[in-house]
């Protein structure tokens, strides 16, 4: 008789904590004083629905179901063709990256992320052992290659950089050498010049992560006002809805600034507990990995985990100008609403793993 | 741990690697976690004070809220100065749901522009439409806002000085500037307490400095009130005949001051040029129009100063007003001056000195006071220091302490000459004889109305005793006679008993410091009704052209400005009234002998002047020295400028006003025609001349002529 298995319900909590946290935020930053503006809470909760809807089906779902390759090549391929289309069509003022299905605009570059895992843990069980030839190295590169490079197209460097970590842990978890980590460097530092010299607005951004002070009104505003909104936070916060940074202080307040926000409303405390919410994520995603009953389960997990955290890490970061201003969101929390679709998703399958591990 | 069976892919060896490098990712991911940590600890506990002051600054400013003014009444509680609060229509175009009436409603009451309130609906944030409009279409607006339902349209209030009568008491209320601060007049010296208190207002901005917030945070107190002792009607009549005299007399400036002699209550005080203080001042000019001629203005009196002489030495028992003097034949030597009377005076009683305002008679009066008491009596009249009225700017006027007087001065006092007075300081000294001898201190504002709604009148200060009442008596029969037969005829009133007294003093030319040849102050101060006062009049004429004399062109100010104002005051007629009729103008040889205080030698060197607070006192050396040149026709005699005979003067080139005034100097009489200069006279420039003939002046423009500048 099988074994009764057990999803980790801290995690799961957690999950549930953060996206609830994020619907307050949103509603917070859009539709508290000032000009307030309720589609953003209300695109937003349809999306938690339809992303809990998914978190749901694919943790009770056997996730061996996706170890095959017709769904694997069948999700990478549609995220690559979704890609290409929003490149080809894309909707969005100033981006390639949005495909318009009337009352959302949809993110491929989010699916992206999940096909992305989902192709690198097959991928990586299937080549495990041989992970330091080349030639099988090779199919691998290509297809993240033209993942990466239609993101780029749709000028989102941040997800690129993103999906190219994401893609880092997990060839690292799967025991690739380290030699090849320094050929990535090698190749993506230039790579990475050329991106950042070819958008001045990337120079720019650059250049005020070194020296915020120097252009406080121009490009440094946005790094001012938000350590002008965190630091104005203090230990316990102005309180929930009262910040006032996000009356058109700060930038993006609602998307890869919201954590600005969270640091001026709930102060030092509501920061920490964000954060250590993340490393939970970070612990629990791990223990799942580690305890996942096969190669796939396990590269599949330390992807999820990755995707999550790393992003998690990065966006807190660029808020906390300790990275230069990258286009990010805050997994589960920043308004978007592919975004937390992708991220509820992708828990699903991190929960669904951890089935297996207690 | 497996409880499945084996999958590819996962053998020990593999696994074991697995776990290493998991955890190595796990322990990069740690130590950023904990570097985040410290970073927030850093932004959030030390250095959160800093970002707290940065955002503050950011986000709020706290602004005053302007409390609404007080109001100025006069005595019966008419409007001279109030506040309105006029409401401002702005709007928020993010909250307006119907940008198209919105548009509609605005421009259908305010005057604005159709395409401008497009533009400020497309904009963001808060966009003034139209400020401090009236408030009929605040309200007709708020109808339309209200029954439409209109979501985004704001009201602003603020608050509007209004001066409802214009120019009517302009100096007295003074103005306000932009920001609402009293300017002058007593919108500047109550200005605490018309002000008010302003109350705190907290914005909060957000980046693009658009308030989304604002609470009031300490409310504004009003300004309390004013109710002043003028009365209106009285001001306007007082300011309608000074128009009309300065109209007629061509004259620089004026003043008229009307006052209860009982109380010291300024019922009138009119000062030309004026101004509308609805208007804000431009130009220096402006500025300079704003200045109360009736308190900043000092001049020499002149004649009406020889009822303070006259007083004094009857209050002191030195004569009595039936005292027979011999005036000489109307010329007196005072030291090596000679002063002379516009007629050969006789004998003359003390009483038809002042009636005929014989300049030797008052000499001879004076000199028997002697200097130390005649500066006292002067001094008691108020002369000399501020009476203290409740308005900025006033000068204390120039009486030179008795100890530095000069051999001539006290027969140059005796005269109203050098002494300088303000004609308010002149009505105050009158009022002393209206009321039985004693002064009263003249005040303007009647009662404050604090902000706590509390009345508080001002009471009048105690009056003083100057001169005896039988000596105010005699003052006042000596007033009527020279209103009934003397200098003062044409200030007779009908229907009412009036006194009065004339005067017409030469101003100091500031250029060469010696009294002027062609520029005068006529005067007149008169008391109605005299036998039992009702209040005293003053009237200043500054510069006139042509006739100059107080009794010619001061004196036919007072009759119908004194009979209405005491109509005004329920004082009835005692005496029969004359049906009302044009009196036509006498011409002025009839005129002649209304001539008071005839000039003083003509050209010489005035030992001591006062002007416009100046003090001109020259040296005798100086005064010797430029004896010789002293005049540029060439007389080599000054001092002795007798004229039985003269020459036409050159008039070419000069204006209107200047011709006039030269031949009226010389007692010329003029017929002018045209505008412009002076381009023809007859008889021409060096014709020989008799004083009284007529000389005609064409005037017309001169183009780039420079031939016959004088």
């Amino acid at each position: 008789m099988p074994r009764q298995l057990h999803y980790d319900r801290l995690l799961c909590l957690t999950i549930l904590g953060l996206t609830f946290f994020g619907l307050l935020m949103v509603f917070s930053v859009t539709a508290a004083d000032g000009d307030p503006n309720p589609t953003f809470i209300i695109k937003q909760s349809v999306a938690a629905f339809i992303g809990l809807g998914l978190m749901r089906f694919l943790m009770f779902r056997d996730y061996h179901e996706l170890r095959n390759q017709k769904v694997v090549f069948g999700v990478v391929g549609a995220a690559i063709v979704l890609l290409a289309l929003a490149f080809v069509v894309g909707s969005g003022a100033r981006t390639g990256r949005w495909l318009d299905l009337g009352f959302f605009s949809f993110q491929p570059s989010e699916l992206a992320k999940l096909a992305v895992i989902v192709f690198l843990a097959y991928y990586l069980e299937t080549y495990g052992d041989r992970i330091d030839n080349i030639r099988s190295l090779a199919g691998g590169a290509i297809v993240l290659a033209a993942v990466c490079l239609l993101i780029f197209g749709g000028r989102d460097l941040g997800t690129a950089v993103a999906i190219m970590v994401i893609a880092a842990v997990m060839l690292w978890t799967a025991g690739l050498q380290l030699r090849w980590f320094l050929v990535g460097i090698g190749v993506a530092v230039p790579l990475g010049y050329l991106a950042t010299i070819v958008e001045p607005y990337r120079v720019r951004r650059f250049l005020v992560f070194l020296d915020p002070e120097a252009d406080p009104l121009g490009a440094g505003f946005q790094v001012m006002q938000s350590k002008i909104a965190v630091g104005s936070g203090g230990l316990l916060g102005q309180g929930l809805l009262l910040g006032r940074q996000k009356m058109r202080f700060l930038p993006e307040a609602h998307t890869d600034f919201i954590f600005g926000v969270i640091g001026e409303e709930t102060g030092l405390v509501g920061c920490l507990l964000v954060v250590s919410a993340f490393a939970f994520i970070l612990w629990r995603g791990l223990h799942a990995s580690m305890r996942a009953p096969d190669a796939f389960g396990r590269y599949l997990a330390v992807g999820v985990t990755a995707m999550i955290v790393c992003q998690a890490m990065i966006n807190v970061g660029v808020v906390l100008s300790m990275l230069p201003t990258k286009g990010l969101p805050l997994p589960f929390i920043s308004y978007g609403g592919s975004s937390l679709m992708m991220s509820l998703a992708g828990a699903g399958l991190l929960l669904n793993v951890s089935q297996h591990a207690d | 741990m497996q409880r499945r069976e084996p999958v590819p892919g996962l053998d020990s060896k593999a696994r074991r690697n697995d776990l290493v490098r998991l955890a190595a990712f796990g322990l990069i991911c740690s130590l950023w976690f904990v570097a985040v940590a410290w970073r927030l600890f850093d932004l959030q506990v030390r250095s959160a004070d800093h970002f707290l002051d940065l955002a503050e600054r950011q986000h709020v400013s706290t602004v005053e809220i302007r409390a609404e003014r007080g109001s100025i009444y006069d005595r019966h509680g008419n409007d001279l100065a109030l506040s309105s609060p006029v409401e401002s229509v702005a709007v928020f175009p993010e909250k307006v749901s119907d940008p198209e009436m919105v548009t509609k409603v605005l421009t259908q009451v305010l005057d604005v522009d159709r395409a401008e309130v497009q533009g400020k609906l497309r904009a963001k944030g808060f966009q003034w439409i139209q400020r401090q409009i009236e408030p009929g279409q605040s309200q007709r607006l708020k109808g339309f806002v209200q029954q439409l339902n209109l979501q985004g349209v704001h009201f602003e209030k603020e608050s509007r000085r209004y001066y409802p009568k214009r120019s009517v008491a302009a100096h007295v209320l003074g103005y306000v500037s932009v920001d609402h601060a009293g300017q002058g007049g007593l919108e500047l010296t109550y200005e605490d307490l018309l002000a008010g208190e302003p109350g705190l207002r907290q914005v909060q901005y957000d980046a693009l400095r658009q308030r989304y917030d604002s609470r009031v945070i300490k409310a504004s107190r009003p300004g309390g009130a004013l109710y002043l002792t003028l009365d209106e009607r009285i001001q306007t009549l007082a300011e309608e005949g000074l128009a009309k005299a300065i109209d007629d007399t061509r004259a620089a400036a004026g003043s008229i001051v009307v006052m209860d002699p009982s109380n010291g209550d300024v019922l009138a005080m009119a000062s030309w040029p004026t101004f509308d203080p609805n208007e804000r001042p431009h130009s220096k000019d402006d500025l300079d129009r704003r200045e109360n001629y009736a308190i900043s203005h000092l001049y020499e009196p002149g004649s009406t100063f020889k009822t303070v002489t006259v007083s004094a030495a009857l209050d002191l028992g030195l004569t009595n007003p039936d005292e027979v003097l011999d005036c000489q034949n109307g010329v007196i030597y005072v030291g090596r001056r000679r002063i002379r009377d516009h007629k050969r005076f006789g004998l003359l009683s003390v009483s038809e000195v002042i009636a005929n305002s014989s300049n030797v008679g008052a000499i001879k009066i004076a000199q028997r006071l002697g200097a130390q008491s005649f500066h006292e009596y002067v001094r008691r009249f108020g002369f000399g220091q501020k009476t203290g009225i409740e308005l900025p700017g006033e000068i204390s006027g120039l009486v030179r302490d008795w100890k530095v007087w000069r051999d001539g001065s006290v027969a140059s006092i005796a005269m109203g000459h050098e002494i300088g007075v303000t004609p308010l300081q002149l009505a105050q000294a009158i009022s002393v004889i209206a009321n039985g001898g004693k002064r009263v201190k003249a005040r303007i504002v009647d009662s404050v109305r604090e902000p706590s709604g509390h009345i508080q009148r001002l009471q009048p200060a105690e009056p003083e005793r100057v001169i005896r009442p039988e000596t105010a008596a005699a003052l006042r029969a000596m007033m009527e006679r020279t209103v009934r037969e003397g200098t003062a005829r044409l200030a007779q009133t009908s229907g009412y008993r009036v006194g009065g007294k004339t005067g017409t003093a030469q101003l100091v030319d500031e250029d060469t410091g010696r009294y002027s040849t062609d520029s005068y102050i006529a005067s007149f101060a008169g008391i109605a009704p005299i036998n039992d006062p009702s209040l005293v009049t003053v009237v200043v004429l500054d510069s006139p052209v042509g006739q100059y004399y107080g009794g010619q062109v001061a004196a036919p100010v007072f009759p119908d400005l004194a009979a209405q104002a005491l109509r005004f005051r329920d004082v009835p007629p005692t005496e029969p009234v004359e049906p009302r009729k044009q009196k036509p103008r006498p011409a002025p040889e009839a005129l002649a002998d209304l001539a008071d205080a005839p000039p003083l030698d003509l050209s010489a060197k005035t030992p001591w002047a006062a002007r416009d607070g100046v003090i001109l006192v020259s040296s005798e050396a100086a005064a010797d020295a430029e004896a010789g040149d002293a005049t540029a026709a060439g007389s080599s005699a000054p001092v002795r400028l007798r004229v039985t005979a003269l020459e036409a003067p050159d008039l070419h080139g000069m204006s209107v006003r200047d011709a006039a005034a030269r031949c009226a100097a010389l007692g010329l009489r003029v017929e002018m025609r045209g505008v412009g200069v002076a381009v023809r006279q007859t008889p021409p420039a060096g014709s020989p001349l008799e004083p009284g003939d007529l000389v005609r002046i064409e005037f017309g423009r001169v183009l780039a002529e420079a031939g016959h500048r004088r």
